[in-house]
């Protein structure tokens, strides 16, 4: 008997992640829902057996949503999977009727176990499935990512036009992931790319019109293996100097042309600082975590490039600390009032 | 011109100068147009030895294959291209600034290439920025030595 599954979190990133992470011969239908009321609808409707509920999320956050389950007496197993991981919210979430409390980011072995401890899985039992949904009318907050978002997909996709030029080869362009993250967040989006290989990154700094910001490139092994096959000719030095140059070209012609077309619609120049390779030596996690104090939330355009031939993946990830938003918005507002007024409609 | 404005502009050029960077400013037949202090100071050579002349014909150490191709992407695609020391030690082979106690023999660089349009919009120009990145190139291969 296929399972509805629900799963509950405002960051796209992080559904993704989640999605990634399930059992792909679940025998489970999965809902997704933006924040708790979206959650509470699927479950009325039936179609959260299993809630994965995030707990920090706009509208209705994780704690209301439990407690609105257990006054409803609604049929639900909850797992929380949370970037919060203080006992209290623990013991909160337990207290309010939760299945079970996990932390962000969950880890494949780590979903299958505890689906399986709970019975609700057995292997090779079916298919997991993901329903369509059409989309929710967006919320203010939504609108404002969804400037971002747009703004990120004109510039992603001159990025992508040159960066194909420069590979000659063609390169699905996906719709970029716009969201707030906080630190936990980050990690998990960089785990996100992929949990069973290493990873080399290029940052590259910017500033503009009092913004600073940090642009990242993500590569796993086999991609930067791929593109130095791709590259092959052009490339000069040992192994190690090829696949730097390599990292750094595609790296910087993404970055470069990405700002570009960011600046172009923000009407802020942005000048780029020298790439340094990040992940060599130590990983990239341990520097995120090492630094997450400095700053709390940040907003993320988040991009999949993808070589169809040959298969090759790379992560192109933006981040504007909180200081720089209102800078943003400033140049956005044309923009953001005219998302406003279309809304009326 | 007035006054003030050929007093500011008299100021860009010694500032130019006085930068601890390099700057090469070529045309799209790779001839030098501009070769400021540093450059002049680390290689020895004046700007009126090499202006108008070919990089290329100039500085023959330089791989022309190699960095004419990086030449060609911002000329075609009006996008920066960032070359480390990581991948290439240094593209002009300048002496370390501090040739006795220093610890490598040659210049470490990071170089920046830039697209410079005309007034149509047109690329007709391209810079290139050098930097002199010696002090933290030695110190992470010795850094990476130690953990070996």
């Amino acid at each position: 008997m296929t399972l509805r599954v629900t799963l509950c979190d405002d960051s796209g990133m992080a559904r993704k992640q989640l999605l990634r992470a399930l059992p792909q011969d679940w025998d489970a239908q999965m809902h997704m829902a933006e924040h708790g009321e979206q959650a509470l609808e699927r479950v009325r409707a039936g179609q959260a057996e299993v809630l994965f509920l995030d707990l920090n999320m706009p509208v209705k956050d994780g704690y209301q949503t439990l407690e609105a389950i257990q006054a409803e007496q609604l049929e639900c197993l909850v797992i929380v999977v949370s970037g919060d991981i203080q006992p209290q919210a623990r013991q909160r979430v337990l207290a309010l009727g939760a299945m079970a409390f996990v932390k962000k980011p969950m880890a494949a072995g780590e979903v299958r176990e505890l689906l399986q401890a709970f019975g609700l899985y057995q292997v090779a039992s079916g298919k997991l499935q993901l329903v369509e949904q059409n989309k929710p009318a967006l919320s203010a907050a939504d609108k404002r990512l969804d400037v971002y978002r747009e703004v990120a997909n004109v510039a992603m996709g001159q990025a992508g036009e040159k960066l194909a030029r420069m590979l000659d080869t063609f390169i699905d362009l996906p719709v970029p992931n716009v969201n707030f993250i906080a630190p936990s967040e980050l990690h998990m989006a960089i785990q996100a790319i992929d949990t069973e290989q290493a990873i080399s990154a290029v940052s590259q700094g910017f500033y503009g019109a009092g913004i600073t910001g940090e642009a990242m490139v993500f590569f796993t092994d086999t991609s930067v293996a791929g593109l130095c096959d791709l590259l092959g000719q052009e490339l000069s030095g040992s192994p190690r100097q090829q696949e730097i140059e390599a990292l750094m070209d595609v790296a910087s012609l993404l970055t470069s042309s990405c700002m570009q077309g960011l600046a172009q619609q923000v009407h802020i120049d942005f000048a780029q600082v020298q790439p340094i390779l990040v992940g060599q030596d130590q990983s990239i996690n341990d520097i995120v975590q090492a630094n997450q104090q400095r700053w709390q939330n940040v907003l993320a355009i988040e991009i999949g490039y993808r070589l169809q031939q040959p298969a090759i993946t790379f992560e192109l990830l933006i981040l504007f600390p909180e200081h720089a938003l209102p800078i943003l918005d400033r140049h956005l507002a044309h923009w953001l009032e005219e998302r406003a007024e279309d809304s009326h409609d | 011109m007035i006054d003030h404005e050929l007093e500011e502009m008299h100021w860009r050029m010694s500032i130019l100068g006085a930068i601890d960077v390099g700057i090469v400013v070529l045309d799209n037949a790779d001839r030098i147009v501009i070769w400021n202090e540093f450059m002049e100071n680390h290689s020895g050579i004046r700007p009126s030895q090499v202006r108008d002349r070919n990089l290329f014909q100039c500085f023959q150490e330089i791989d022309s294959d190699w960095l004419s191709r990086k030449l060609q992407r911002v000329r075609e695609l009006g996008s920066r291209v960032f070359i480390t020391w990581e991948q290439r030690a240094y593209v002009f082979r300048f002496h370390h600034h501090r040739p006795v106690t220093g610890r490598s023999e040659w210049m470490y660089q990071n170089l920046t290439l830039l697209p410079l349009k005309n007034p149509r919009g047109e690329i007709s120009h391209v810079c290139l920025i050098v930097y002199d990145v010696s002090e933290q190139a030695t110190l992470q291969l010795a850094l990476e030595q130690i953990e070996d």
